[in-house]
């Protein structure tokens, strides 16, 4: 008695999976289809999505930092807002898919390093960098 | 479906810049106006969280309004695509002849799987797959086996597949590059005593990083 409920328990679990499977496919629905493609090529989409989100994450902090110390009374400099247009300009370049030869990224990278470097802070505060765009919040109030 | 038929996902590139775009402005100024209004001082953190879920739930909110529904077959004359647009709900039908197709080349993005097509009139035609469509494989499978058994069999067609950026010498270049930059740029930061720009670094860092990653992989491939 207890080996035949195993065996329907296995049957109805086997089926139950196969149904859901087939729902899924049917439905074809973003997780269904996530689901299916893992099997397929699971490495490349896992990569590119960590790699998509960070993008975004990149300039979301940027942005986020800039507008904290407005906020609490620190003014915003041209060339805080320069950097963060770099930044949603890269990203933007990837998603219009004009950014497969990495031209972009090894420019930013020499931006960064050179900025680092302090070789263009003579440069930022000669284009005026470093004129206020926007005064601090708690400044003025 | 029928065999040489295939379901994909087609991503407009215009339309989901536009999205992204909006999501990043109104991310970065809808919580600090609300700030405004409430006049409240938040941990660094709490912005951040603010900031990021706000992002997160308009990213999952908008995702659908940038999938094209996109049905291609595979016939013995022609490629034809068809696709059916999200918002409106119109279909549009594209047809390739395979005597005019010139070349093709498969590569993968940061954001997409991308197709492009060049006709023998010097036309492109460019399809950017959303990476977790269905039938992606085994459309990339199909599409190979169909060019490669037509510039075998029929006379006058003889499309070439064209290497990625990451498939070349060319690609391994830029990655020894973007490698060495991403190593040196902690590195002078810290020499020079500077505050390392987060921001910039890490959408840099992603970017060559997946690069990198795309190159190697190629090549391990080939071998």
């Amino acid at each position: 008695m207890a080996w035949l409920l195993l065996v329907f328990y296995w049957e109805v679990l086997k089926l139950n999976c196969s149904m859901k499977k087939e729902y899924l496919i049917s439905r074809r629905t973003r997780t269904a289809a996530r689901k299916i493609t893992k099997t397929i090529n699971p490495s490349i989409s896992k990569v590119s999505k960590v790699a998509k989100g960070l993008g975004a994450a990149g300039v979301l902090f940027n942005g986020s930092v800039i507008g904290y110390n407005w906020y609490h009374g620190e003014n915003v400099t041209a060339s805080q807002v320069a950097d963060l247009a770099i930044g949603v300009g890269l990203v933007l370049a990837g998603s219009l898919a004009i950014m497969s030869a990495p031209v972009a990224l090894i420019a930013v990278g020499a931006y960064g390093i050179l900025d680092a470097a302090g070789t263009f802070n003579r440069i930022k505060s000669y284009l005026g960098g470093d004129t206020v765009v926007l005064e601090g919040y708690m400044r003025n109030q | 479906m029928k065999k040489n038929e295939y379901q994909l996902i087609h991503i407009p590139r215009g339309l989901y810049s536009l999205r992204l775009l909006m999501i990043l402005i109104i991310s970065l100024i809808l919580p600090f106006w609300i700030l405004t209004l409430v006049h409240i001082k938040l941990n660094f953190i709490l912005v951040i969280l603010f900031v990021f879920g706000l992002a997160f739930i308009l990213f999952r909110l908008s995702t659908k309004f940038v999938r094209n529904n996109l049905h291609i077959s595979i016939r013995n004359e022609e490629l034809v695509i068809t696709e059916t647009s999200t918002l409106t709900k119109n279909k549009k039908e594209k047809k390739i002849n395979w005597n005019n197709l010139e070349s093709y080349i498969f590569k993968t993005t940061q954001y997409y799987h991308i197709l492009k097509l060049k006709t023998k009139k010097g036309k492109n035609v460019m399809l950017t797959f959303d990476q977790n469509s269905q039938h992606l494989s085994r459309f990339e499978k199909s599409f190979h086996n169909k060019v490669s058994s037509l510039n075998e069999v029929q006379e006058g067609v003889n499309v070439s597949l064209k290497a990625s950026i990451y498939e070349t010498r060319m690609g391994v270049i830029l990655s020894v590059i973007l490698g060495l930059l991403m190593i040196s740029w902690p590195i002078i930061a810290l020499l020079n005593d500077r505050d390392f720009q987060i921001g910039i670094a890490v959408i840099f860092y992603s970017g060559a990083s997946f690069f990198i990653y795309m190159v190697y992989r190629s090549h391990r491939l080939k071998k």
